[in-house]
């Protein structure tokens, strides 16, 4: 914590992504008028409202809320950012060990298939996936979670390999434990901090992504409120009604900018030289 | 062991500032060293005794805090100064070798290009003159086939070889004193014997004034004329070598000299382990595994008692500094 | 009686280089090594660099393949054992490493540590293994605090500690010690060394012990085999070795060794060897002071004087 005030700009981080929780938490209960966001009326004496103090952030095309419905918005954030960072990891860290602690040919095998999805530009290949798949909030996690286990399986493969030699490993190989046991219990544990900061990391990222994906109109499916379809929604009306697109855009940079602060922080906090040399500077 | 003193050392004071705490790596240290001495310091991990070592070279960490102290070299201060004059001076009048060969050494470029930058640095010189300087050192340093190695990179050379060019590195610039923190712990037997060797015949052809770190009672037994004993950053003893392996006086030494693994001997191993560096101590920091100990141990610091030749940090010899 | 037999051993690591990987050579690490140990006396395998003798602990902990050559346990062949027997060796072979901070797992608790053999081979109740692991820490002289402890905070003596508590967990009858002192302070080398020795006899454990420093070797073992470049140079018993070194290698060694009261004998009496080369005859001729002819061209083999054996022609 006194790490994070040292550097204020990772406090900045830290609230960012907090409020970010918070509010995808709580999202439903604090808009006004749920089913405003979620109306597809077409009430043409509210529509294209400027921000006011009634709208603070103006009303669509169709007269809805903006402010609602980028609250609301929110929620499908977190879900989809948060699951597609999970799915990737459930997917990835059993191929990553498996080819990193057998090696061998099954292990080149497995890394050679990763490296062919590594091989697409990320995004593009999310956009196949989900086009295959079909509009709908767990065909977008499916398909960003297929375009970005390969990056996880990698890191863990190299971390396995580097880690199956220490004498710990041998120890519990001489002990008799089974490989599962092995990869699990003593060779992850060991291996989970730097993936845990990239994992954090990873989870702006995959917002930003879904919200591509989304405004491609290859993701979720209108009315639901997902911020990369309010963008496209607005995309239009730019030139009359700015805030349509501008207030969901501004919330995609601010969330991903807060857990970009906040992997930063962590990738400083758990590196020991950059720990040392703050302390002494603290001390001065 | 007449002589002018070349570095003198009083109440020095460091600490490592780490997120676990803070170390205290030097506590109160008062040494002077002697020209032409080949001295070796003795101590465990822990007992501060590289820290000592890169004090005098002016090479600490980042996190180093120099508390307190001074260190005179050449009638200046080099602790209180920010001279860049004094800086150079230290820079060129002390050379060092390293425990791993590797840490003289960058494992990309081959060895010559190494020397040549280094010394064209440091002495102020062409390189065609620092690759002859370099030529030199080697084959003073013993190394037969010089140009072989000097074409190799670091990693095609065995241990031993590498010791010798880095040794041969810290001599080229002819230094004034050779600081070695443990060079040969990381070699093989065999070959420490030589390169110890190396170290003995090199000091009296440079004209050295040696600071050898080592671990090893029986390295110093070897290679230097006296012997200071360190535990958590403390002198304990200090004395010509002979007569502190052969009749130690401080509890600790002795313990020491008993618990060395040898042949056909029983081990008496030293109860308990090393403090936690990050401990404070009202008295002495061997208190609890001194056999020896008496009350005042506890509660105050051992005092500085000078016995001929000896100095011993203990208070058991309180008192026997004035008697004839 | 032995407990374990090595015969002919040869490991052999391929060299590889270009884009192919194509074999251009061998790193002939273990060159045909023949050991036998026996229970209770035990058997010190002393070299330096590239002696071979990790890579002999290695095989034994069937860590890595011999590219030729059998081990044998209580006469099993233990390249070819059951699953049952498989599980059996595991248990009856443990080791202790050189450095605790890498062979125990810096995320387990002490507790955890001493508990997983256990686990693994026991079938005990809640209450008895509390029990076992509270005894493990009694015998090697640990305070029960430690068991909440991890590694990482316990000192490099009481590491290992714990080390050897996990290796004798579940009573085996064979303990490999890889430097099991190097990387202590010479005040806990003591202390591990006479805790290794009183076990060693009251558990009635066998010891083999692999190390490059040969003053430690008279405290656990009673025999010790000397190993040169892959190659088994002298057997004997530890206090000949001592006393009367028979090869010019393990004279070499026992020279090399610093002795506060002495120093070192002699730096002298090999020639630092600057290349590595392949050779027909005796890997040590080119360094060693008494080369003749025949020594560079043929490898001597070990011959038996007075009941210890030696590879050099010297005693032909």
């Amino acid at each position: 914590m006194e790490f994070a005030v040292h550097r204020k700009i990772y406090l900045v981080g830290l609230v960012i992504v907090t409020l970010f929780v918070i509010t995808g938490i709580l999202a439903p209960y604090i808009v006004r008028r749920p089913e405003d966001a979620w109306g597809i009326t077409y009430n043409p004496e509210k529509a294209f409202k400027q921000p006011s103090l009634e709208n603070p952030l103006g009303t669509d095309a169709l007269g809805r809320d903006l402010l609602n419905r980028v609250v609301l918005g929110t929620r499908f954030s977190l879900i989809i950012g948060v699951s597609v960072v999970s799915l990737s990891l459930f997917i990835g860290i059993p191929i990553g060990l498996l080819a990193g602690y057998l090696g061998g040919r099954l292990g080149t095998v497995l890394m050679r298939i990763a490296d062919i999805f590594l091989a697409f530009p990320p995004l593009l290949l999310a956009i196949a996936f989900a086009s295959v798949l079909g509009r709908g909030v767990l065909n977008t996690i499916i398909a960003l979670a297929l375009s970005w286990w390969p990056w996880y399986t990698r890191l863990i493969y190299i971390q396995t390999t580097s880690v199956k030699s220490l004498a710990y490993v041998d120890s519990a190989r001489i002990m008799g434990l089974n490989p599962i046991t092995i990869m699990f219990k003593h060779i992850l544990p060991n291996i989970a901090t730097p993936l845990i900061t990239q994992a954090t990391l990873d989870i702006g990222s995959a917002i930003l992504e879904a919200s591509a994906l989304s405004f491609l109109g290859v993701g979720v499916p209108p009315p639901t409120p997902e911020w990369g379809l309010l963008v496209s929604e607005g995309w239009q009306y730019i030139n009359m009604a700015w805030w349509i697109s501008f207030f969901p855009g501004l919330a995609i940079l601010v969330v991903v900018l807060g857990f970009n602060l906040l992997g930063d922080a962590f990738k400083e906090y758990l590196d020991p030289r950059v720990r040392n040399l703050m302390v002494r500077r603290k001390v001065k | 062991m007449s002589g002018t003193t070349i570095i003198s050392i009083r109440g020095l004071v460091v600490n490592y500032y780490t997120f676990g705490g803070v170390i205290k790596a030097l506590r109160d240290v008062d040494l002077d060293i002697n020209h032409g001495e080949s001295i070796c310091i003795v101590g465990e991990s822990g007992s501060g005794k590289s820290t000592l070592a890169q004090t005098i070279a002016m090479i600490l960490p980042q996190n180093a805090v120099v508390e307190r102290g001074s260190i005179i070299y050449d009638s200046v201060d080099i602790l209180r100064s920010s001279s860049l004059d004094v800086l150079a001076r230290v820079r060129r009048d002390i050379g060092m070798v390293f425990q791993d060969p590797a840490t003289s050494f960058s494992p990309l470029f081959p060895i010559k290009q190494q020397f040549v930058d280094v010394l064209s640095e440091v002495l102020k010189v062409t390189p065609e003159e620092a690759l002859r300087i370099s030529r030199e050192a080697l084959k003073n340093a013993r190394l037969i086939e010089v140009e072989r190695v000097l074409n190799s990179y670091p990693h095609e050379l065995s241990g031993g070889m590498l010791q010798r060019a880095s040794i041969a590195l810290a001599l080229a610039k002819k230094p004034k004193v050779l600081i070695a923190d443990e060079p040969t712990t990381n070699l093989d037997v065999t070959t420490q014997a030589e390169i110890l060797d190396l170290i003995k015949v090199l000091k009296r052809e440079y004209g050295l004034t040696l600071i050898m770190i080592t671990h090893n009672f029986g390295v110093a037994a070897h290679v230097c004329d006296r012997v200071v004993v360190m535990y958590a950053g403390m002198i304990f003893e200090d004395g010509p070598t002979r007569q502190v392996l052969d009749n130690p006086l401080h509890p600790y030494t002795r313990g020491l000299l008993m618990a060395i693994p040898r042949m056909g001997r029983s081990l008496t191993p030293i109860p308990g382990f090393p403090p936690d560096p990050r401990e404070v101590f009202e008295g002495c920091p061997f208190y609890g595994r001194c056999n020896s100990a008496r009350g005042e141990c506890s509660t105050q610091k051992p005092p500085r008692v000078v016995l001929g030749e000896r100095t011993v940090h203990c208070h058991l010899y309180w008192g026997s500094q004035w008697k004839s | 009686m032995e407990i374990l037999k090595i015969e002919d051993l040869y490991v052999y690591f391929p060299v590889k280089r270009g884009l192919l990987g194509r074999t251009v050579g061998y790193v002939k690490a273990v060159d045909g090594v023949s050991l036998s140990v026996s229970r209770g006396d035990g058997l010190a395998l002393v070299g330096e660099t590239g002696s071979g003798k990790s890579t002999i602990l290695r095989v034994i902990l069937k860590l890595q393949r011999p590219t030729r050559g059998k081990v044998f346990f209580e006469g099993r062949d233990i390249f070819s054992l059951t699953r049952v027997e498989e599980s059996w060796y595991r248990r009856k072979v443990q080791a202790v490493f050189q450095n605790p901070f890498q062979s125990l797992n810096p995320r387990m608790r002490v507790h955890d540590i001493l508990v997983e053999p256990l686990n693994r081979y026991v079938k005990l109740e809640e209450g008895e293994v509390e029990r076992r692991v509270h005894e493990l820490l009694e015998l090697v002289g640990l305070p029960y605090s430690v068991l909440n402890q991890y590694p990482a905070s316990l000192s490099g003596g009481q590491a290992q500690r714990v080390a050897i508590a996990r290796a004798l967990a579940v009573n085996p009858e064979l303990v490999l010690l890889d430097e099991p002192t190097s990387a202590l302070d010479v005040s806990v080398q003591a202390q591990i060394l006479n805790l290794l020795q009183e076990l060693g006899r009251k558990l009635n454990v066998t010891y083999l012990l692999v190390t490059h420093d040969l003053a430690i070797v008279s405290y656990i073992a009673k025999k010790v085999a000397v190993l040169y470049r892959g190659n088994v140079v002298e057997i004997s018993p530890v206090n000949d070795v001592f006393s009367k070194p028979l090869h010019p290698y393990t004279q070499a060694l026992t020279a090399s060794i610093p002795d506060p009261f002495k120093g070192i004998a002699s730096g002298k009496l090999l020639k630092e060897e600057e290349v590595y080369r392949e050779v027909s005859g005796c890997k040590l001729a080119y360094r060693c002071p008494y080369a003749e002819e025949k020594c560079f061209e043929k490898r001597p083999t070990l011959l038996n004087i007075q009941g210890r054996l030696v590879a050099c022609w010297l005693y032909a």
